[in-house]
C-alpha cells in the first residue's frame, strides 16, 4: 500500500469498514509511515469528537405524545397498517364474506365478451371526460342523456375524475373515469396512481344475473364486468385482477 | 379495534417507538429547527404504522425508519424550502472542494503533526459543531448523521439514502471535509488555532507522491 491508497482509504478504516486482511494491509503500511499514522490518527479523533459533540437530543415529551396520538387517530380511521387493496375498500367486511361474494360469483366471460372488449377499449383510448366535478355533478349531466340512472359508485382511496358518454354495442352508456391510489409501488413509501375505467350499462340482454361477476383480460388489462340491479358495471384498469374484484364487492354499498 | 389490529399496534410501539430519540436527532439537523423536525417526526412515524405490515420481520427496523425519514423529508421539507434556503456559500464551497481537498490534506497533516490531540472539533463547542454541520449540503449532512452518530455501515446508509455505497462514501468524505474546514475557520476566528498561513501548502503538497488519477 502506497501513501495515496491509504488516503482513498482512511475513511473506510476508521468507520470500521475494513476486512480482517485489509486491516492488516493497512496497519502495515501506517506502522512504518508517521505521515499516514497522523492521518489516521486525525481522522479517528475527529470522529470521536464529532460523535460527542452531536450527542443527539432527547425527543420533545410533545412528540411523544403527539406521536402516540397520530397512532390513534389511524386506528380510528381505519388508517393503521394494513394487508390488501379489500380491507381499504371493504371496511368492516369480514374476509370470508368479501370472499364469498366474488367466488360465488366469478364465471367464464361467456356471451359477455363484447362487454369486457368494449370496456378495454374505452380504458385504452382514454378519451378525455366531458363532465368532471364530484359524484352529483355527474350524475346531473347524465340525467335524461342514458337510459339507466347513473349515480357514480364511490370507493376509499379511489378518486373520481369524470365522465362521458360511451356506447357498448351501439347502445348509450356511462363511461367514468378515477385514480387509484396503488400502495403496490416499486419503492418503499412511494404511491402511484393509475387509471380505472367504468362503464355503467343497461344489463338488459347481457345474460349476467344480478349479483354474477364475469372476469376477463384484453392486451394487458383486466376487466370485470357485473349487474346489481338496473345497473350494469363493468370495470377496467391495468390492476391486478384481485383488486379489480375487491372493487366490485365494495360495489353498492 | 380488531384483535390483529391491536397487535400490529404493539408490535409498532415495541419495535418503532424506541428509535424516537434518534429520530428526532437526525430530523433536528436536518431541518434545523425543532419544529421543523417534530413535524417530520410525526409523519415518518405515521407513514411507517401505515406500511408497518410491509416491514420485514427480522430485518432492522431502525434503517427501515430512517429510510422513510429521509424520503419523507426530500419529498416534503427540502424540496419546498430548496429555493428559499441560501445555498450559494455552501454550493460555492461544493464547487471548489475537488480542488480544495488537496490542500485542505495537507492543511491536515501539518495540523495534525503540530497538534498532536488533533481534533479540530475537541477545542470546539458542541454549538460549533452542530453551525458547522449545518451549513452542509443536506446529502452530506445526512451522510455524516448516519455515519459518526448513528453508527449505520454504508451498507445500511446506501439503502437509506437510497444510492450506490459508492456514493455514501463519497459524501462523507466531502462532507467531513467541509465539517473540518468550516470547524477550522471558526477555531481560528477564535483564536484557538494559529491561522492557516502558517503553513506552506506548496511545500507540503510537494512532499506528497503524485496521485495517478489526478
Amino acid at each position: 500500500m502506497r501513501c495515496e491508497d491509504i488516503d482513498r482509504f482512511v475513511p473506510a478504516y476508521v468507520d470500521g469498514e475494513f476486512e480482517a486482511e485489509e486491516r492488516v494491509h493497512l496497519e502495515r503500511h501506517i506502522a512504518g509511515c508517521p505521515r499516514c499514522r497522523e492521518v489516521v490518527s486525525f481522522q479517528r479523533l475527529f470522529k470521536t469528537h464529532l460523535r460527542a459533540r452531536l450527542r443527539r437530543p432527547e425527543a420533545p415529551a410533545t412528540l411523544r405524545a403527539g406521536v402516540l396520538a397520530s397512532l390513534d387517530r389511524a386506528d380510528a380511521a381505519g388508517e393503521g397498517p394494513r394487508g390488501k387493496l379489500w380491507r381499504r375498500l371493504v371496511p368492516g367486511a369480514t374476509m370470508a364474506a368479501a370472499a364469498a361474494i366474488v367466488v360465488i360469483g366469478i364465471a367464464t366471460p361467456g356471451k359477455a365478451v363484447p362487454l369486457l372488449e368494449e370496456c378495454a377499449r374505452a380504458h385504452q383510448r382514454n378519451l378525455p371526460v366531458e363532465v368532471g366535478g364530484n359524484e352529483e355533478n355527474i350524475r346531473d349531466w347524465m340525467e335524461g342523456k342514458l337510459s339507466v340512472p347513473v349515480l357514480p359508485p364511490r370507493f376509499q382511496d379511489v378518486a373520481l375524475v369524470g365522465g362521458r358518454l360511451w356506447h357498448v354495442q351501439s347502445r348509450d352508456a356511462a363511461q367514468l373515469t378515477y385514480r387509484v391510489v396503488s400502495r403496490r409501488a416499486s419503492s418503499l413509501t412511494a404511491t402511484s396512481t393509475t387509471t380505472l375505467t367504468m362503464i355503467l350499462f343497461d344489463p338488459q340482454g347481457w345474460d349476467i344475473d344480478d349479483g354474477a361477476v364475469r372476469t376477463g383480460e384484453v392486451g394487458g388489462t383486466n376487466v370485470v364486468v357485473t349487474r346489481r340491479g338496473a345497473v350494469g358495471y363493468a370495470l377496467a384498469a391495468d390492476l391486478p385482477r384481485d383488486e379489480l374484484l375487491h372493487l366490485v364487492v365494495s360495489l353498492g354499498r | 379495534m380488531l384483535g390483529q389490529a391491536r397487535k400490529l399496534r404493539r408490535e409498532f410501539e415495541d419495535e418503532a417507538l424506541p428509535h424516537l430519540d434518534a429520530l428526532y436527532g437526525v430530523a433536528l439537523r436536518l431541518t434545523r429547527n425543532p419544529r421543523d423536525a417534530e413535524d417530520l417526526v410525526q409523519d415518518t412515524v405515521l407513514r411507517a404504522y401505515r406500511y408497518w405490515h410491509r416491514f420485514e420481520r427480522g430485518t432492522n427496523c431502525k434503517a427501515w425508519l430512517f429510510k422513510i425519514l429521509t424520503n419523507t423529508f426530500i419529498n416534503r421539507y427540502h424540496r419546498a424550502r430548496r429555493d428559499r434556503e441560501h445555498l450559494a456559500s455552501v454550493a460555492a464551497r461544493v464547487e471548489d472542494d475537488e480542488a480544495a481537498t488537496q490542500d485542505i490534506l495537507s492543511h491536515e497533516v501539518a495540523e495534525a503533526s503540530r497538534d498532536p490531540e488533533g481534533a479540530l472539533a475537541s477545542r470546539l463547542l458542541s454549538d460549533d459543531v452542530v453551525r458547522a454541520l449545518e451549513t452542509l449540503p443536506a446529502e452530506f449532512r445526512l451522510a455524516v448523521l448516519l455515519c459518526d452518530v448513528e453508527e449505520f455501515s454504508y451498507k445500511e446508509i446506501a439503502e437509506i439514502m437510497e444510492c450506490p455505497v459508492g456514493t455514501v462514501m463519497s459524501r462523507l468524505f466531502r462532507g467531513r471535509r467541509l465539517l473540518q474546514r468550516c470547524l477550522h475557520d471558526y477555531a481560528v476566528e477564535q483564536g484557538i488555532i494559529k491561522p492557516v498561513d502558517v503553513i506552506d501548502l506548496a511545500a507540503e503538497r510537494a512532499k506528497r507522491p503524485k496521485t495517478e488519477d489526478t
